[in-house]
């Protein structure tokens, strides 16, 4: 699942949940759901930043080779 | 000494050897007053001259012959004794006003008439090349000119190639041969720029640069002409009908040949200059190639922020949603066992009210009890027996 999709899941919930004939047992399951939505999301923006480290690493290094060494 | 005895022939013969050999006499110019002149067959017929003595002269081809009887003039040849009749002949190459006057007189008519034609114009003049290779030099072989030439082209630049045509410079033939060396380089692909040089003279030794014939060839010619002719003060039409003139020899040389070693310099500098530049244009582009990747990297960071400020923020609204519906849920809960329990007759019974039967039987209308009768009062903490003494009822 991609972080927008959980996103829209979770928009989707909190729509659900403002309806005003939700039953208690819908809104515990949405509440339950939504905690996982929450967690993918979380968990995606936290590998996205490691790999967005890992590149920045990756460019740092070249660009602060010097002129001579890039020719070959 | 034995006297020789020969035939008229023999020596007839033998005077013109002895004058033919004469290299003096191929090549002179004598000045007198014209008389007997005519033309004859295309040919002109005259004598020329002075107090003590004639010359027999014939100049072939007479169309361009200008000069009647009592002219002073000069003429330009060679002499020729003809074996069969005994004479002696002056051949005119060329015949011209005698003294300066005259000469000058014919210089400004004739530069007059070529500066009409636009022959002169500053429209046809070609540009010299910057970096002739090969430079055709028409001049004589000898003497100070061409050595002045070919010293100062070694000086500015060992590698110019300097051909040299050998010309006269004056005097009879002059002319044509000048022609022939501008008409030859122009034949040479190799050839760059031409010069025609001559030191300075006097305005007759400087004639036949002031001749028709040159001027037409050096403005048939393709190639660029330099004029070094004579000195500063002197002025040819050669000079004005050349691309450029300069005031010596040496100038002409000068102007014709680039300069090696400057040259070698400037393109020293011009690539130190390119390689810096290049090296300043590749850091600029380094320096912008890092801004604009910290910029992508800031982007990113920001992004991500704002996914995880969305993704908590959703989170909390649905938290919230969930506690306010559950609260609600409570609060409608509590709000209907508060209204069923308002509904309990123990509730009612508490703010002091009672419940009266009779013999097991709820009353709830004085119509159902009489005055006298024993009844029962229920209280919320208990019971007690009452006996009825009056009633009244308010329907009535």
């Amino acid at each position: 699942m991609t972080f927008e999709e959980a996103i829209e899941k979770l928009s989707g919930i909190k729509d659900q949940l403002e309806r005003p004939d939700i039953t208690l047992d819908e809104s515990l399951k949405l509440y339950k759901e939504s905690v996982d939505y929450t967690k993918t999301c979380l968990d995606l923006l936290k590998s996205t930043d490691g790999k967005i480290a890992v590149i920045k690493n990756e460019l740092d290094a070249l660009v602060e080779k010097p002129l001579n060494d890039i020719d070959d | 000494m034995k006297t020789l005895s020969l035939t008229v022939v023999q020596f007839n013969t033998f005077v013109k050897n002895i004058l033919d050999a004469e290299e003096f006499l191929s090549n002179i110019s004598v000045f007198g007053e014209v008389t007997n002149f005519k033309i004859s067959g295309g040919n002109a017929y005259f004598d020329i001259k002075d107090e003590n003595a004639m010359l027999s002269c014939v100049k072939f081809g007479a169309y361009d012959l200008s000069i009647k009887n009592g002219d002073l003039i000069t003429v330009y040849g060679k002499v020729n004794f003809y074996v069969k009749s005994g004479r002696l002949n002056f051949i005119v190459a060329k015949a011209e006003a005698y003294g300066l006057g005259g000469l000058y007189q014919k210089f400004m008519e004739l530069k007059e008439k070529l500066t009409k034609e636009g022959l002169f114009s500053e429209e046809i003049k070609k540009q010299i090349p910057r970096f002739a290779k090969t430079i055709g030099v028409v001049t004589s072989e000898t003497g100070a000119v061409i050595r002045d030439i070919i010293h100062v082209a070694r000086g500015k630049n060992p590698f110019t190639n300097i051909i040299v045509y050998p010309s006269k410079v004056q005097g009879v033939g002059a002319e044509d041969e000048l022609v022939s060396g501008i008409e030859y380089f122009n034949q040479r692909e190799d050839i760059d720029t031409i010069i025609i040089a001559r030191g300075g003279g006097s305005l007759e030794d400087l004639a036949p640069f002031n001749t028709e014939k040159l001027v037409r060839a050096i403005y048939k010619s393709e190639k660029p002409i330099i004029s070094g002719v004579g000195h500063e003060t002197d002025f040819t039409l050669c000079d004005f009908a050349s691309d450029l003139r300069v005031p010596t020899p040496s100038v002409a040389s000068e102007v014709a040949v680039f300069d090696y070693f400057e040259q070698v310099n400037y393109i020293i500098e011009l690539t130190k200059n390119i390689t810096y530049f290049i090296e300043k244009n590749l850091l600029n582009l380094k320096e912008k190639l890092t801004s604009t990747s910290k910029q992508i990297m800031g982007d990113m960071k920001l992004k991500l922020k704002e996914s995880e400020t969305q993704t908590l923020m959703l989170c909390k609204d649905i938290e919230n949603l969930v506690f306010t519906n559950l609260k609600n849920k409570t609060n409608l809960f509590d709000k209907l066992t508060s209204v069923i329990s308002a509904k309990s007759p123990l509730e009612i019974l508490k703010s002091g009210y009672v419940a009266i039967e009779r013999d097991g039987k709820r009353i709830s209308s004085v119509d159902e009890i009489d005055i006298g009768n024993i009844v029962k009062v229920n209280l919320v903490d208990g019971e007690v027996t009452a006996k009825i003494e009056s009633k009244k009822n308010y329907k009535r």
